[in-house]
């Protein structure tokens, strides 16, 4: 991991320094249909693209934030604190 | 007049079969397709030259001691038919099946290599622990003192397993379905794929469109967007793995080394070079640019275990993408949302080993519309059932 | 001062590299190639092709061309038997018609033949000679460097990229191969004798140093920059002609080399192929050192090289020439492989007669040599096929094999370079790329444009093993009563980065000493060391609400001065990990309400604020997991938790067996009887003066308190239980004690005896997933699987004889793969071997026969559910 991700708090570090979270996928409500449920938990959009996904400052501030990544050639475009 | 291995076709308005992922997963399905079932009207389909994806990136190691019974039996019928595979193809492809060691450097992951001899054994794959002794006699040049931080323990020693010439086996393929006049398309990229009433009826190219009968989705890194065309959603998510190769050695290494707790592969080619694997890098990524800090841990992970060969030079690393599903097993089988959709895809970082057997099961489901019992386990449907299979602490270095 | 080569002594002079000193002694061929054995000498002398490569004091494959002379070094050739001068392999070379490209995929089609050809090739294979497994150790290190701009090479165009940046006020790093013979500039780091291997994402180059100082072979330096300057200047390749790999055929940069910084005079009588009419530079180097140049061809007249082991002459379309040097003018080649690393696009420049990079990412320039179309084309004629004609000097590999495998339909560049392996070997494409690409283009009648390049990857040049690894620090983490453990004849296991006690040697054989601390417990005090235990403290309005959210049971109702076991679930139901929580009393002394006095203050880490404060135990190795997985389901939440990793800050301990009241009340005057602290309470007092939390938990089936406390008081608190305890017979147990004792109360380890497909339900932990909370993570999977019909279980069993199975040993039922033992062990309690274990639900039910593979045979056992020693607990509560 050698492209570098702008924390939020920290500032631009080398990705090495993050852990990578996973795509940022919205929770259901409980009682939601079964299909919802079962897409929140095993589909992934996987995208080869732009993607809004999570990381977390390991070796840092020890926060998560949110990132915009295109995932073919690892540019961040924006990070932030999720509301 | 020197025949060619596959000749250059154009590109027809309609095929019985058309197979997007030209690699070894792809290729054997053709070949099978013709071969066993007499479907001839098949168009492999690839976005770059043949080989050019995972088939030709993978550190090409094949074995067979999985740790499931669903796993087992599958990935031994694959190496079976590694076995006969230059004969029957009439095409050497460099099979060096010269047995494969996983080592345990903790004792968590020496029972995981027992659970792995177990199951083996009792499925009748050729597997046992043995330990750091006779380690050392197999393999004299590695080290096997309390010098290290995490001192071997134990090998799961498995004769069956070794290693192969990757883009042989992609050639020899193509040229035996070039043969049966099935056609290879490479530098056809895929750009969409028409679905009406839960059928696929057309596939869209950058050479033109094609009408099938069936679709099969056999691409590696690209599962997810190929199946998203068809708008069949899948469980995968996509990681780079990569690996380097040094410059060449005199013999002195012929066994393949995995090592779970350093999580590194390494293996000494015909030509003595080295080659050096690792696990998948912990984020998502299409990028298949190699990274210095991967590299940097290939090399230590090796030097633990051959601490001698600090002045050997790497003299190349490389990257492919990995598709990883929940359970580190494939998903193959028909798409529950297009009925003439198929997909042999979420290969991980263990695709290569089961293209022969992949390809033959796929086939057979293609051509008569029965799951044949060896790919039962990795159904689609299986997430959703709740069944997933147990093979993550087997599949990689990762464990 | 002199070296050794082959045991025989070379002088050196100042500034000689050790090709250099060879070849003044008179050495010609420096090795054998690869395939055939043909005999090689310089052709470079800058590091890029293969024929210098020769072990150094012990290290294979090392460019003797560009290695400094060192007094003292040793250097053996490689690669030929007995001798460079005479080779037996070289006799493949008669046997070339065998073995034409692709020769071994079309033969050996019979799997045993192939097997017996394969032994036979691989010995002849490879360079270097691996150094064997107690060869001496080097010393490499890593460094990391921040640049505004970092300039790739020190000629004059990256000199004044580095000046010119340096005026703007940037901090600029250089990096030069070359040693530095000149007084840098002091508005610029230069790094000599340094290369740049790689361009990796958001500009970091990866560079080596060779011989930083005196104490280290290599550095390998990590270099951060803005931007980056690439002035690499360009490369000499060969020309191709008939028996182009002779000894004494050599690049116009070798000779110039050879003669102005070694003072050699490399040859006699020289023939110059060059395109230049009238005479050249090169010509007059010759001639001042008093070498007669006979000829000036140009490379379309060329027929071939004559000479068996060195150049002899060179047959021309204008006549034969006796010669014993021809200079190559060869093709200039931009050095761009970094920025084609980087992304950059390279176009072919016919008037070059090379591939000129463009397209270059933001932030990155390249300047000079590398960068424009200055370099002359030196010959645009490409080979002919010809069996002795060679493109590839690392792998041997001739035009007649190129121009054989496109016709094979090996046409795109890069499935000629796999089938071919041109391009593959050490100079990873430097001398035989271009042609290559000529030939292709040319077969297929494509444009050079439209063939295109191979892809272009680091490291290149190529970086040691060693380099990369660096120092290879493996951490070790050790407790704070690491060194009594030590003292105490501990025998250690691993756990992670953790050093823990297995046992303590107290016995002839393991199993003894493992059963005497069992039996301590079992029958008076063990204190087992648990500070690897993840430790976490919640604060803040929210943290119950958290807890409730995060974990399947429910935290917010527990009481004050309560502990719960805890078990985290993901969204699908799996267990992820377990431990226990507590609630500390709300005092805001952090004392016992118990407790007289109490002035003392207490160590905030333990110290109970307020009636949200919640103290989290995981698993050894999960902790930086949990820690993150609390962190984020709080993210954008928006609610009032601060959550504290206290791992390292507090050691713990488990004292357990009957005697435990006794020896902690000696300690304390926290009211230990069950009526003042039940089982499953916790609360804070002082231990040997210690500030603790104190938690009645029972993992190991007896009375017994977990206490955690400061990590500075680690040793005296240990060794003030050790000395209250010895009346008692107190024995410190460890890990293999412990998973015995807990195996006999059928406690489940985490990770051990659940995988990661275990859900609660299947693990018979149903008791611990509230559904009736509103949400918590994993509530819709598990209420489905609640209902499901699970597969397998978790199960308990006794062995119906002696045999004692191992941990991982394969359940049978009528024969067939039936699960597997997660752990299994001798019990005292029922004087058996016992264990848990996997199997198909069918096989789960009480008193179920099954079989258990024990040294590979199937040997019977009985199911059962019960928990084999003090099933009602009365042990946790005396």
């Amino acid at each position: 991991m050698s492209f570098l991700l702008a924390c939020p708090e920290c500032g631009e570090r080398s990705a090495y320094e993050f852990r990578f979270g996973g795509e940022v996928k919205s929770r259901p409500q409980q009682g939601d249909s079964e299909e919802a449920w079962f897409q929140y938990i095993y589909t992934k959009t996987n995208e080869a693209g732009e993607q809004e996904e999570w990381w977390f400052h390991r070796n840092g501030c020890r926060k998560w934030f949110q990132a915009l990544r295109d995932t073919r050639t690892n540019t961040v475009i924006a990070t932030w604190y999720p509301e | 007049m020197t025949e060619r291995m596959w000749r250059p076709r154009s590109l027809q308005s309609s095929y019985d079969v058309v197979i997007i992922g030209a690699g070894i997963h792809g290729l054997a399905t053709a070949y099978y397709l013709g071969k066993r079932h007499g479907v001839k009207k098949i168009a492999l389909l690839d976005k770059g030259y043949l080989g050019s994806g995972n088939s030709g990136r993978n550190t090409a190691i094949l074995r067979s001691n999985y740790r499931t019974p669903e796993g087992i039996p599958f990935y031994d019928a694959s190496v079976k038919l590694y076995e006969q595979m230059s004969q029957e193809l009439g095409w050497n492809v460099l099979f060096s099946q010269c047995g494969h060691l996983t080592l345990a450097h903790t004792d968590s992951s020496l029972i995981g290599l027992r659970v792995r001899a177990e199951n083996n054994q009792v499925l009748g794959v050729d597997s046992k622990l043995i330990f750091p002794d006779e380690i050392k006699r197999m393999v004299p040049a590695i080290d096997i003192s309390s010098r290290a931080r995490f001192p071997i323990m134990a090998a799961l020693y498995h004769p069956p397993g070794g290693v192969i010439r990757h883009d042989a086996v992609v050639w020899g393929y193509a040229r035996a379905c070039d043969r049966m006049d099935i056609e290879i398309h490479p530098y056809t990229e895929v750009t969409g794929i028409r679905v009406e009433k839960g059928r696929a009826l057309c596939v869209a190219t950058t050479r033109g469109n094609v009408a099938a009968g069936a679709v099969l989705n056999v691409t590696a890194g690209w599962a997810s967007t190929i199946s998203k065309m068809a708008g069949v959603p899948l469980p995968i998510v996509s990681h780079q793995l990569q690996a380097c190769v040094t410059e060449p050695l005199k013999p002195f290494l012929d066994k393949v080394i995995v090592s779970a707790t350093l999580h590194v592969y390494v293996n000494q080619t015909d030509k003595g070079e080295l080659v050096l694997g690792a696990e998948i890098d912990p984020y998502q990524s299409y990028s298949m640019r190699s990274t210095l800090p991967t590299l940097e841990q290939i090399a230590g992970h090796t030097l633990d275990l051959f601490p001698q060969l600090h002045g050997l030079r790497v003299l190349r690393q490389w990257a492919g993408v990995c598709d990883m599903t929940p359970d580190y097993a494939p998903i193959i089988g028909r798409a529950e949302e297009v009925e003439n959709f198929y997909m042999d895809v979420g290969w991980g970082t263990y695709g290569f080993k089961a293209g022969p057997i992949a390809g033959q099961c796929t086939a057979e489901l293609i051509a008569t519309g029965k799951t044949p019992a060896l790919i039962q386990a990795f159904s689609p449907g299986r997430f959703r059932a709740g069944r997933l299979v147990g093979e993550k602490a087997a599949a990689a270095v990762s464990s | 001062m002199d070296i050794r080569f082959n045991g025989k002594a070379i002088p050196i002079q100042e500034g000689d590299t050790v090709a250099s000193a060879l070849y003044r002694a008179g050495q010609r061929i420096f090795t054998r190639s690869f395939k055939y054995h043909r005999p090689r000498g310089l052709l470079c002398c800058s590091g890029h092709c293969p024929n210098c490569l020769m072990n150094v004091d012990g290290i294979p494959n090392v460019r003797t061309c560009i290695t400094p002379a060192r007094a003292g070094m040793a250097v053996k050739h490689q690669n030929a038997r007995p001798s460079l001068d005479f080779d037996y392999l070289a006799i493949a070379q008669q046997f070339d018609w065998m073995m034409p490209v692709g020769w071994y995929y079309k033969n050996f089609t019979n799997p045993r033949m192939w097997h017996l050809a394969e032994a036979q090739i691989r010995k002849v294979a490879g360079l270097g000679d691996p150094p064997p497994p107690d060869a001496p150790e080097a010393v490499y290190e890593h460094a990391h460097m921040q640049a505004g701009v970092a300039v790739i090479g020190a000629g004059p165009a990256g000199l004044n990229a580095a000046r010119e940046a340096a005026s703007q006020g940037e901090r600029v790093v250089v990096v030069d191969d070359q040693p530095r013979t000149t007084p840098g500039d002091s508005s610029y780091t230069l790094l000599s004798r340094s290369y740049c291997f790689g361009l990796y994402e958001g500009n970091l180059l990866g560079v080596l140093q060779s011989e930083p100082h005196s104490g280290a072979r290599e550095r390998l330096v990590h270099i951060r920059a803005k931007r980056i300057v690439v002035a690499t200047g360009a490369y000499e390749a060969p020309l191709t002609f008939k028996n182009n790999d002779l000894p004494g055929i050599m690049l116009s940069t070798a000779v110039w080399r050879l003669i102005h910084r070694h003072g050699i005079q490399p040859g006699t009588s020289a023939v110059i192929i060059s395109n230049e009419t009238g005479d050249s530079a090169i010509a007059a180097e010759l001639r001042n050192v008093g070498i007669a140049v006979v000829a000036t061809v140009p490379p379309s007249d060329v027929l071939e090289a004559t000479g068996s082991k060195h150049v002899t002459g060179l047959r021309t379309r204008r006549g034969a020439f006796a010669c014993d040097l021809v200079v190559m003018c060869g093709h200039r080649i931009p050095d761009a492989g970094l920025l084609s690393q980087a992304g950059a696009k390279l176009e072919w420049s016919a008037e070059a007669g090379a591939f000129v990079p463009t397209e270059l990412p933001p932030n990155i320039t390249a300047v000079g040599d590398v960068a424009h179309a200055l370099v002359r084309a030196a010959s645009t004629l490409v080979s002919m096929p010809n069996k002795r004609t060679f493109v590839c000097f690392c792998n041997d590999v001739t035009s007649q094999d190129i121009c054989d495998s496109v016709a094979e339909g090996f046409d795109h560049i890069e499935l000629l370079k796999r089938y071919t392996t041109t391009t593959m070997g050490p100079c990873q494409g430097r001398m035989c790329q271009l042609q290559a690409i000529g030939i292709c283009a040319r077969e297929t009648g494509r444009a050079i444009q439209e063939t295109g390049v191979t892809t272009s990857r680091p490291p290149n040049p190529g970086v040691t093993l060693g380099a990369l690894g660096g120092a290879r620090h493996h951490p070790i983490r050790r407790t704070p009563m690491h060194y009594q453990h030590e003292e105490l004849g501990a025998v250690w296991m691993d756990m992670g980065d953790w050093k823990r006690p297995r046992y303590y040697k107290s016995a002839q054989t393991e199993r003894e000493s493992i059963l005497r601390e069992y039996h301590a417990v079992r029958q008076a005090v063990g204190v087992i060391d648990v500070s690897t235990l993840g430790k976490l403290s919640l604060k803040g309005r929210d943290s119950g609400k958290l807890l409730d959210k995060v974990y399947t049971n429910r935290f917010s109702d527990l009481k004050p001065g309560r502990v719960r076991y805890a078990v985290l679930c993901d969204e699908a139901g799996i267990i992820l990990d377990d431990g226990t929580i507590s609630r500390p009393l709300a005092d805001a002394r952090g004392y016992n309400t118990g407790d007289p006095g109490g002035t003392r203050s207490v160590a905030p880490s333990v110290s109970a604020g307020t009636i949200d404060d919640f103290f989290i135990t995981t698993t050894t190795g999960n902790l930086d997991f949990v820690e993150q997985w609390l962190e984020w389901w709080l993210a954008g939440a928006g609610w009032d938790v601060q959550i504290n990793n206290l791992t390292s800050a507090l050691a713990a301990v488990n004292l357990a067996g009957p005697k435990a009241r006794e020896v902690l009340s000696a300690l304390t005057s926290c009211g230990l009887s069950n009526a003042e602290f039940p089982y499953m309470a916790c609360r804070n007092a002082e231990v040997a003066g210690v500030p603790a939390l104190l938690m009645r938990i029972g993992f190991v089936g007896e009375t017994g308190w977990e206490i955690h406390y400061p990590a500075e008081s680690g040793e005296h608190l240990w060794s003030a239980l050790m000395d209250a305890g010895r009346p008692f017979g107190i024995c410190p147990f460890g890990v293999e004690a412990q998973r015995l004792l807990r195996l006999e109360k059928r406690h489940v380890i985490v990770g051990v005896d659940t995988d990661a497909l275990t859900s609660p339900y299947e693990a018979g932990m149903a008791w611990v997933v509230k559904h009736d909370k509103a949400d918590f993570i994993g509530k819709f999977a598990l209420g489905k699987l609640e209902s499901a019909q699970a597969q397998q279980s978790l199960v308990g069993f006794t062995m119906n004889a002696n045999q004692i199975p191992e941990d991982g040993a394969a359940i049978l039922v009528n024969g067939a793969l039936a699960g597997r033992v997660t752990s299994a062990r001798y019990s005292p309690a029922v004087e058996k071997a016992i264990g848990l274990a996997w199997v198909t639900a069918g096989a789960a039910a009480e008193g179920a026969q099954i079989e258990i593979r024990v040294a590979g045979a199937p040997v019977r056992a009985t199911v059962t559910q019960r928990v084999f020693y003090d099933p009602d607990g009365a042990r946790l509560r005396m």
